[in-house]
């Protein structure tokens, strides 16, 4: 179970390092968007 | 199989387009970008009939084609360009029954582009007050075209229209032809001027059109509009008006918001105690229970404020007061030194600096076009809320002191002032280190007062919240995720025997005392907490220790993160089932045993964030909007530089 929970915690950080990549360094390819999905409430 | 038709929506900026396109669509929207630009194109379905489906698309309100800007381009791309995939069967041009006769100079423009063109006048139901009557049949002889006469507000006439749009095919695709090619091939005259006989030649054309059709009782359409603008922009009475309005907005944010923020804490915090009891022990429950759900209830917890700052600023938008606030403030920012036209982006700041930013294109002076986005920044965006929210509810005692005032709103108003006046104090000195000399022109529309349309309410409410909510959402998801990571493993041996090293030290504690201490030591000499450490000497001068230190750099990708930060890293390890709040209210200096979130402590983080530039994504629009790094560098250390003296001084000066 331990195991598990490991993997499932590297493939959560992994998502995560790869989404904030493509946010803010690859944005085009990202959201396609210059002001979504940041919270900027806009 | 129905068939599906391109139809795209145009119309001059107040003509209730907006109000017409969700009436078409309802639920059915979706809003995307168009390819390579930034301006927001909003699609929506409709049926129109049993066979035959529409995609409508609402263009940006425009007062012609002749484009000057970035919205007007727009327009003319996707109406001209046939292998646009926005590319129209049919063009719906909505013009307002009130301004018809410079409502129709587009409807000329769109006619002669050869489209299939609907006229749909809006406000029928405003027609018998103003004294309005319109001879269609006529009418239409004289534009060639269809009209439909609605009214978005009272729902009349749609079924008209979508009947007029099934059979676009006996639309005649005649010109309206006012167009004099004279003009054209005339050497001697620029484009500047060329635009300018060619409207003069359509009003002309318009002025006979309406000549016999269109009439209005003069005297039954003044009155109460012209009195009603006379104390709203009254110089006195106008401003009292204005930031009395203020004030009850900001007072109703918290005290309307309060219960559902609490039922939204306590929600989170009991299912992070439900995920921590029930899921099968390990890593990963702690990561959702610790990380996770602490990470996004900082955020889902602010729902209500958001969607109350956007209804109220809805209601405001659409009574058409805004316009009057426009024009009132731009009598102090010509003072200051920035053209009239920087009061939209300055508002629209509120919500977002990104869209502020984009709307300062209109302004045609590029150095006033560069001082407007280098200072746009400075107003309250709906990020800051989040923070002032919770720091504001920390440190300042509730209760009423200022002629009844609730203190939390009198403080949260001061920070939108402050704000506001940082923006335009800015924007002189950078008038004046720039040097600028061109003068521009600000024009405006006064639009009708009108009860505010409950469902243009409704969807602003929900796009902005949801775009908020989700945005923000995506970004906290993974900022926590890395954030527990960080602060659940370390280096060395400090962080590995933890435990140990704890129970020799403190063997007189008994055994909670005992755990908090653990976790704590752990979270001290954690990934996270070495780096916060180490940090922890340059912000120490401003009241802050190093979790606050952590809550700063990661909300460096955007604002709201902080809460999100300070909810993980208060959660990581604690058994304790409460809430942020509670949390933080219990947060002292190990050393001295105060509280962290003092007074002091405070002001200077509520300061901090007033001024400091902490938006990636601001950043990134700078550079694209100014064409290069310069600018957003200046802009991002100018002002973090800043924020840091002044949350310094004040800390000293408090402290």
């Amino acid at each position: 179970m331990e195991i598990i929970q490991n993997i499932l915690i590297a493939i959560a950080v992994f998502l995560s390092l790869r989404f904030l990549y493509l946010k803010f360094f690859k944005k085009g390819k990202s959201s396609g968007k210059s002001c979504g999905g940041d919270g900027c409430g806009c | 199989m129905s068939k599906l038709l391109n139809i795209a929506l145009i119309g001059n900026p107040n003509t209730g387009k907006t109000s017409l396109f969700n009436t078409l669509t309802g639920l059915n929207q979706k809003v995307g970008n168009y390819p390579g630009i930034t301006v927001d194109k909003k699609t929506g379905k409709c049926k129109l009939s049993d066979t035959i489906s529409a995609e409508i698309i609402d263009l940006p309100g425009t007062y012609s084609l002749n484009a000057s800007s970035e919205d007007e381009n727009i327009a003319v791309k996707v109406l001209s360009e046939k292998g646009n995939v926005n590319y129209p069967d049919i063009v719906v041009v909505i013009a307002d029954v009130e301004n018809l006769k410079r409502n129709l100079l587009l409807y000329t423009q769109v006619k002669d582009l050869g489209l299939p063109t609907v006229l749909a006048i809006n406000m029928q139901d405003i027609m018998a007050s103003k004294g309005i009557s319109i001879d269609i049949d006529a009418l239409e002889n004289e534009l060639n075209t269809k009209i439909a006469l609605i009214s978005t507000k009272k729902n009349i006439g749609i079924a008209n229209l979508k009947e007029i749009l099934v059979a676009y095919k006996s639309i005649p695709l005649v010109p309206c032809d006012v167009c004099d090619t004279s003009i054209l091939i005339d050497k001697s005259l620029n484009k500047k001027q060329q635009q300018h006989k060619d409207t003069v030649k359509r009003y002309q054309f318009i002025k006979i059109a309406l000549e016999n059709n269109y009439k209005v009782e003069v005297h039954r359409a003044k009155g109460f509009r012209a009195k009603l603008d006379k104390v709203l922009t009254h110089r006195v009475f106008g401003y009292l008006i204005f930031f009395t309005i203020l004030f009850n907005i900001f007072q109703a944010l918290f005290i309307w918001s309060e219960y559902p923020m609490e039922l939204i804490d306590s929600l989170f915090a009991f299912l992070s105690d439900w995920a921590k009891g029930n899921l099968p022990a390990g890593g990963f429950t702690r990561l959702l229970s610790e990380g996770i759900i602490p990470g996004i209830g900082g955020i889902v917890i602010f729902i209500p404020q958001i969607a109350f700052l956007f209804l109220f600023l809805s209601i405001l938008e659409e009574t058409g007061y805004m316009s009057r606030v426009v024009f009132l403030m731009d009598k102090i920012m010509r003072k200051f030194g920035l053209s009239g036209k920087s009061v939209v982006p300055l508002i629209s700041g509120t919500a977002c600096a990104i869209p502020a930013i984009m709307a300062a294109r209109n302004i045609e002076n590029w150095k006033e076009r560069l001082i407007t986005i280098l200072v746009t920044p400075f107003t309250t965006c709906a990020a800051r809320l989040p923070v002032y929210a919770i720091i504001i509810s920390l440190v300042i005692p509730k209760g009423n002191s200022f002629l009844g005032m609730n203190n939390h709103a009198l403080v949260l108003m001061s920070l939108y002032v402050l704000g506001f006046a940082a923006a335009i104090l800015s924007a002189y000195i950078l008038n004046k280190t720039l040097k600028i000399k061109s003068k521009s022109y600000f024009v405006i529309e006064m639009p009708n007062y009108k009860m505010p349309l409950f469902k243009n309410v409704f969807y602003n409410v929900l796009d902005k919240t949801k775009a908020f909510v989700y945005g923000a959402g995506k970004i906290i998801l993974a900022v926590s995720i890395l954030l527990w990571v960080l602060a659940s493993y370390g280096p060395g041996k400090e962080f590995n025997q933890a435990e140990s090293i704890v129970k020799i030290e403190y063997a007189h504690l008994d055994e909670n005392t005992l755990e908090s201490k653990i976790a704590s030591y752990k979270l001290e000499h954690s990934y996270i907490g070495t780096f916060g450490k180490f940090i922890e000497p340059s912000i120490k001068p401003l009241g802050y220790d190093w979790k606050i230190g952590i809550a700063l750099l990661t909300s460096f990708a955007a604002r709201e993160v902080f809460v999100g930060t300070l909810a993980t890293i208060y959660s990581v390890g604690s058994e304790d089932e409460a809430t942020l709040m509670e949390k933080m209210k219990k947060e002292v200096h190990l050393d001295t045993m105060k509280p962290v979130f003092d007074f002091p402590t405070g002001i200077s983080l509520l300061l901090f964030y007033a001024f400091a530039m902490q938006c990636m994504s601001t950043v990134a629009i700078v550079k694209k909007e100014t064409n290069g790094w310069k600018w957003p560098l200046i802009q991002m250390f100018g002002m973090t530089i800043f924020a840091y003296l002044v949350a310094l001084v004040s800390y000293q000066v408090l402290h």
